[in-house]
């Protein structure tokens, strides 16, 4: 019910430049103006949001995969050095992952992706950690007692006890992606980060507000998203 | 004459030839062999650390010897892989192990589901499963394990282990967890099913009690050897050492008797309609007397203690036995009236004879 409601005041909100105007004017009444002068607010958030799912994508399917390696057999032995790689990682700052990965990538989209791939790794790969390390050890006892295979006790035991950890780490990738996006366009990059940072040279608050609205929005549909999942998982 | 069945009119099922186990520098398993009878319930007992676990999980290939092997005679084990050897062994372990996101029905249909059973199949094996361990079928079917008490995870437990009716049924201090009172429900409950199935059942735990209530063959081990391996009976009657004695408690005469019934030990009893007491019994023979009912009933009791002559009124299930009862609640019931033999009574309170305390002594001898 709040998805649905969220939803469709996001979509009226970004495809009517009326509707931006109408609230914006209420609020700041004395703005010069309150759209893009060269992209619209639709065009730049189907591209964050495209940006920030990719990101999010691609960080998880790394993370939950270096999760369940390192947790079992052989991989173990990589657990303290993957962690403490992680770790390391996520101090880098986004923006100077940008610069350094320019040389290599150029512009656009492409190093801002893994800038925040590298970023989001942290949550999905820890709690995948944690998700897989929660698991009651009789359970697996008894999982390969009974004669399950590996990939077995994987499936059917470990990761459907380990998913609701595993959603909350996706989840609070998706979020911080969502945030971070906002740096691709100082290297080009589309997104709504261009009349974020548009609003600030001009000192127009409106326009930051106006991206700003728009980011929340996407971070409270994608918090109801993931919560469907996790609800289901234990029902 | 002996409550169990012999272990001797079976064959070995699965053999340990000079099994040992090393983990780094400790010994958990020393040059184990032993031959685990058929359609009988072996119980290996130990203080904690005597390997009597790792000799377990070496039968399911969970821990990997470091020299010796596991035998398996009977050809249903023969040339399989781990993994479908472990599902024709059913495992069933202290802290259960059901999958907390699945339901009762998921987690007894575990096994059936590897095999690759149809749901129709698995759904039918549930429902017989469950009318075997006595859980409702409606009310227990869709629960989740943590809707469960002990006593009830416990009986899924077993459940799940017999899910695809395997010969063989590992169970690793299944009963350990529970509160007395349901441990004994369970074991009754055991005793009940193993009767009706007649699984090669190994079983593993560290209470006395349990283990010769349920042993057909008792193993005992300590620091990873075997100490010795006998029938319970024979264990009670005859410890190999002091260690052994020390295990089995300075009771150990009594819970050899609780492996005795009745019903094995009768007597012809004197009785009578009315009290001719004093003509029946002498000062010097330490019988008893038995005044009945018309329909034969033991109304009163009577025997000389101290050359004289003693009277007391029978009260039913506190003064008598059924035929089923041990000779350790014989004994017990013997103190309660004060009597040299008690009276073995059927269903409608009949008498069917006396057990006598010289029996009883005799086997204590014996």
């Amino acid at each position: 019910m709040i998805l649905v409601i969220l939803t469709t005041f996001l979509v009226l909100y970004i495809s009517s430049e009326q509707a931006q105007q109408a609230l914006l004017s209420f609020l700041y009444p004395s703005a010069v103006q309150y759209t893009h002068s060269r992209k619209t607010l639709q065009e730049m958030t189907i591209s964050h949001v495209l940006l920030t799912l990719g990101a999010t994508v691609i960080a998880s399917v790394i993370g939950i995969a270096l999760g369940i390696i390192t947790t079992r057999g052989k991989g173990r032995v990589f657990l303290p050095l993957v962690l403490k790689l992680n770790a390391f990682i996520q101090t880098f700052p986004p923006s100077a992952v940008i610069i350094l990965a320019f040389p290599f990538l150029g512009f656009g989209w492409k190093p801002a992706l893994l800038a925040l791939v590298l970023y989001s790794l942290f949550p999905v790969l820890g709690n995948t950690i944690v998700g897989f390390q929660s698991v009651d050890p009789a359970v697996i006892d008894a999982a390969k007692g009974m004669g399950m295979s590996g990939w077995q006790q994987l499936w059917i035991a470990q990761f459907p006890q380990a998913l609701g950890l595993i959603m909350t780490g996706i989840r609070h990738c998706y979020i911080l992606n969502l945030g971070t996006a906002a740096i691709a366009s100082v290297i080009g990059g589309d997104g709504l980060g261009t009349i974020i940072i548009s609003g600030l040279t001009l000192q127009n608050s409106a326009l930051v507000l106006s991206g700003t609205l728009v980011i929340s929005l996407l971070a409270l549909i994608g918090e109801q998203l993931t919560s469907l999942v996790a609800v289901r998982q234990v029902a | 004459m002996a409550a169990h069945p012999t272990i001797k009119e079976t064959h070995t099922f699965i053999r340990t030839e000079h099994l040992s186990v090393r983990y780094g520098a400790t010994e958990a398993l020393v040059d184990c062999s032993l031959e685990i009878p058929a359609q009988r319930v072996t119980v290996i007992i130990g203080p904690s650390g005597c390997g009597k676990s790792t000799t377990l999980r070496c039968i399911n290939k969970l821990v990997i010897p470091s020299s010796g092997a596991v035998l398996y005679e009977d050809s249903s084990l023969q040339q399989v892989q781990d993994t479908a050897l472990r599902r024709k062994i059913g495992y069933a372990i202290q802290s259960v192990g059901l999958m907390p996101h699945m339901t009762v029905e998921e987690n007894i249909a575990l096994v059936p589901r590897l095999l690759g059973w149809t749901r129709d199949t698995q759904s039918a094996r549930v429902t017989e499963l469950l009318r075997l361990v006595r859980l409702d079928v409606q009310s227990y079917r869709k629960k989740y394990p943590s809707q469960l008490s002990g006593g009830e995870a416990q009986r899924v437990g077993v459940a799940r282990a017999l899910g695809a009716d395997p010969p063989v049924l590992l169970m690793d201090e299944p009963f350990g967890a529970v509160d007395p009172l349901t441990r004994e429900q369970l074991q009754d409950e055991f005793i009940r099913i193993q009767r009706q199935l007649k699984k090669t059942v190994v079983f593993v735990t560290h209470d006395i009690d349990e283990a010769i209530r349920l042993a057909d063959y008792l193993v005992i081990m300590k620091d990873g050897a075997i100490v010795q391996s006998d029938t319970p009976e024979q264990i009670l009657a005859q410890p190999a050492n002091s260690f052994v004695e020390q295990f089995l408690g300075p009771d150990r005469a009594l819970k050899r008797l609780s492996l005795f019934t009745a019903d094995h030990f009768l007597e012809e009893p004197l009785t009578g309609e009315h009290d001719r007491a004093a003509q029946a019994l002498t000062a010097c023979d330490n019988r008893c007397y038995w005044q009945l009912d018309e329909t034969g009933r033991p109304l009163a009791g009577y025997t000389y203690t101290a050359e004289k002559l003693i009277r007391r009124e029978i009260i039913g299930e506190q003064h008598t036995v059924r035929e089923w009862a041990s000779l350790k609640e014989c004994m017990a019931t013997m103190l309660n009236l004060g009597f040299p033999a008690i009276t073995v009574v059927d269903d409608l309170g009949r008498v069917m004879g006396e057990v006598r305390f010289e029996t009883i002594q005799r086997i204590s001898i014996a």
